[in-house]
């Protein structure tokens, strides 16, 4: 594609309180792909999550990252929001004492510029609210406060829809969802990114993988991507779990064990 | 009462004299006055030696020269105030307004009228209804640490209100009365609410003045007595310009079950410095004590509650919450006494603190004092900067900081804000606070 890439990550080195998570990511996600990112617990995709957006937490030591040719790193974290960057959080917080409605009204105010109507505003929050089989009555309830797992799961991908990204990055989305949330997550990810948004997938099992369909699937371990390939490789994995890449690559399990205990 | 006191000064007696005689006082009521005045030169000033006294230092009030002013004929409503009670007009049972200690603007529905509610001012009151005013004024009771506020504030109140709702009557429609500062230097609010037997009723006091360009000094009390069966909503909204220094001792006396909810808003003021307290005394009542601070510049708070359990089976609630900005200082202290044979109370208190700056400054000083042993009671507090993740979390949805930090402050204080059922009142004191969190450029 000749195309300047919508996301561009290069040799990215990260460091969370003086100890590298990451060591040396390099990812190109193009206008419309959907990028699954694999690995266990502790292996550094949620750092690559939170480094994306601009976690103050995460110290980039080395690498780049370019957003439809911008340098990402130097932006805030609301100017990668209004850049075209969403994250759907795996542990999204409580606010409380602001409603989902004011606190979505605000939001979108600030990445258009302009206050959107307020009819319009009910109209569309009405509508991804269905769309997540959720009750309309969330809207005024405080952001995720008292919410089930599932239920914040589900109100970031209402988040996602309201707001139209270019690029969702969405961290372990399924977790902490029964099967029919995932079947319903699944399609309102597809319906939203419809063929324009660029997604990355972050996840640690291969069942939403079946409905939100990769382009590409990459395995991380140790704050690497040791292995990209297309989705027979998410089906490899279900089958054959993740050791015999390891042995593959030559990474030993036993470092791979120790480093899940420190991770 | 203390009339052996000598009087140094004969100009000072006189001045009480006047008032009364302004006023056209009958004799008990200036003898309440007089007694208040004799208090007050008595009471020793409080300094920072004193417990209740240590976080707020009023060593350059020389209150002996502080004099109220006498309420004038023919004093119209300022423009802001005017505005300020046309917002709920529609929505409201009744409305006094005092400026500078006069009466400018008073109303009340007919209907409320008509089943015998008193909502007027304290002259008016103790001229046509003395009998319920005099009974309640002989309960008053002088707290020792604010007897030299408390007893100023008794002694040169010229405005005030006087709220009494009879038996079995339920008021839906809140009531809301507005104590201005507006020329004066000094300013005494006094109100008296007296619920009867099952009687329910919501009321505002609002303290409010543009900012003022000097310093002025205001003390106010808030005499609350709920009678069997009856429900209280209460709300304190203080909002007092630039230059204020305010003290201010509220009194709720609890009957056999009754029920009042209490919400202090303090928005204004240089200074403040402001006593809740609730007596439990009849068992089945119920206290849900509520309070919002925000405070920037170089605003001074120091708030003081007390849950005052001297019987059992009696429940008192607290949560206050106090959001700072710039240089601004909050020093919240609460007890909890539960007096010897107070089985079954329940306690509890919260306070919250956000501290928006690293230069505001935020205490918390819970005290206990249980001595009865079965009881529940428990408490805490935090003093806590911004959230980051919280702060994190919206940014990632487009927010500038700015406007993330506005709306985590907004959330924190709306909880306190929702508590203030009658909606003309709580829209109004929202949007006052909102609109005072829309200034800071955080």
């Amino acid at each position: 594609m000749s195309q300047v890439p919508l996301l561009e990550i290069r040799d990215l080195h990260v460091a969370v309180d003086g100890k590298e998570i990451l060591k040396g990511v390099s990812l190109t996600v193009h206008k419309g792909e959907i990028h699954a990112l694999m690995g266990r617990n502790g292996s550094g995709k949620s750092t690559l999550a939170a480094t994306l957006m601009g976690h103050p937490r995460y110290e980039v030591t080395r690498g780049e990252v370019l957003f439809e040719g911008q340098n990402l790193l130097e932006m805030e974290v609301d100017e990668r929001a209004r850049a075209g960057i969403f994250l759907a959080f795996q542990y999204p917080v409580a606010i409380p004492g602001v409603s989902v409605a004011n606190f979505l009204r605000s939001a979108l105010k600030s990445l258009r510029g302009e206050e959107l109507g307020a009819r319009e505003f009910r109209n569309a929050l009405k509508e991804e609210f269905k769309a997540l089989h959720m009750p309309e009555s969330f809207g005024s309830r405080y952001v995720n406060e008292g919410f089930s797992g599932g239920e914040k799961k589900r109100l970031e991908i209402v988040q996602m829809g309201m707001i139209q990204p270019k690029l969702a990055i969405l961290d372990e989305t399924d977790s902490g969802l029964d099967i029919d949330g995932v079947r319903i997550v699944s399609e309102n990810v597809n319906r939203i990114a419809g063929k324009d948004t660029g997604v990355l997938l972050i996840t640690h099992y291969q069942r939403i993988l079946r409905y939100i369909r990769p382009h590409f699937v990459h395995v991380m371990v140790n704050g690497r991507i040791i292995r990209s390939g297309d989705e027979s490789l998410a089906h490899e994995l279900e089958q054959r779990g993740y050791d015999w890449l390891l042995r593959e690559v030559g990474i030993p399990q036993e470092a791979e064990k120790t480093l899940q205990e420190v991770g | 009462m203390s009339n052996t006191l000598t009087v140094h000064n004969p100009a000072e007696l006189e001045l009480i004299q006047s008032i009364s005689r302004h006023l056209a006082e009958p004799e008990w009521a200036h003898i309440y006055r007089k007694e208040a005045w004799y208090r007050f030169l008595q009471a020793p000033t409080p300094s920072r030696t004193h417990e209740h006294w240590r976080r707020t230092d009023i060593s350059h009030l020389n209150l002996q020269n502080i004099i109220p002013a006498l309420p004038v004929e023919h004093r119209a409503a300022p423009e802001w105030l005017e505005s300020l009670m046309a917002g709920g007009a529609k929505r409201v049972g009744g409305t006094l307004a005092f400026v500078d200690g006069t009466l400018v603007h008073e109303h009340l529905t007919e209907s409320l009228r008509k089943r015998g509610v008193i909502f007027t001012s304290w002259s008016q009151a103790i001229q046509q209804h003395p009998d319920p005013v005099r009974r309640a004024i002989e309960g008053v009771d002088y707290d020792p640490a604010d007897e030299k506020f408390t007893a100023m504030a008794r002694a040169y109140a010229t405005g005030g209100a006087v709220l009494i709702v009879p038996r079995g009557v339920e008021v839906t429609l809140p009531l809301q009365a507005f104590f201005a500062a507006e020329a004066t230097n000094a300013v005494f609010p006094h109100t008296l609410v007296v619920l009867e037997e099952d009687s329910r009723v919501t009321l505002l006091d609002g303290m409010l003045s543009p900012d003022l360009p000097g310093r002025a000094f205001g003390s106010g009390v808030a005499d609350l007595v709920l009678g069997s069966g009856s429900e209280l909503t209460y709300v304190l909204f203080q909002q007092w310009g630039q230059g204020m220094e305010y003290f201010h001792h509220q009194r709720a006396v609890l009957g056999r079950d009754s029920h009042l909810t209490t919400i202090t808003v303090a928005l204004g003021a240089s200074l403040s410095k402001v006593t809740i307290e609730s007596v439990l005394c009849s068992p089945g009542a119920v206290s849900d004590m509520l309070g919002v601070v925000f405070g920037d510049s170089k605003q001074h708070f120091d708030h003081h509650t007390v849950q005052m359990h001297t019987v059992g089976n009696t429940t008192s609630d607290l949560l206050f919450k106090v959001a700072l900005d710039e240089q601004a200082y909050s020093a919240y202290s609460g007890l909890i006494r539960i007096e010897p044979g107070a089985q079954k109370a329940n306690a509890y208190q919260r306070n919250e603190n956000l501290v928006l700056s690293s230069t505001a400054h935020a205490e918390t000083l819970p005290n206990l004092e249980i001595e009865a042993n079965d009881v529940r009671c428990t408490h805490g507090a935090t003093v806590a900067p911004v959230d980051v993740e919280q702060m994190f979390y919206l940014m990632s949805r487009g927010l500038a900081p700015r406007d993330a930090k506005r709306l985590i402050v907004e959330g924190f204080l709306q909880p306190v804000l929702d508590r203030i059922s009658a909606k003309s009142l709580r829209e109004m004191v929202s949007a006052k606070v909102d609109e005072k969190i829309a200034r800071r450029r955080f």
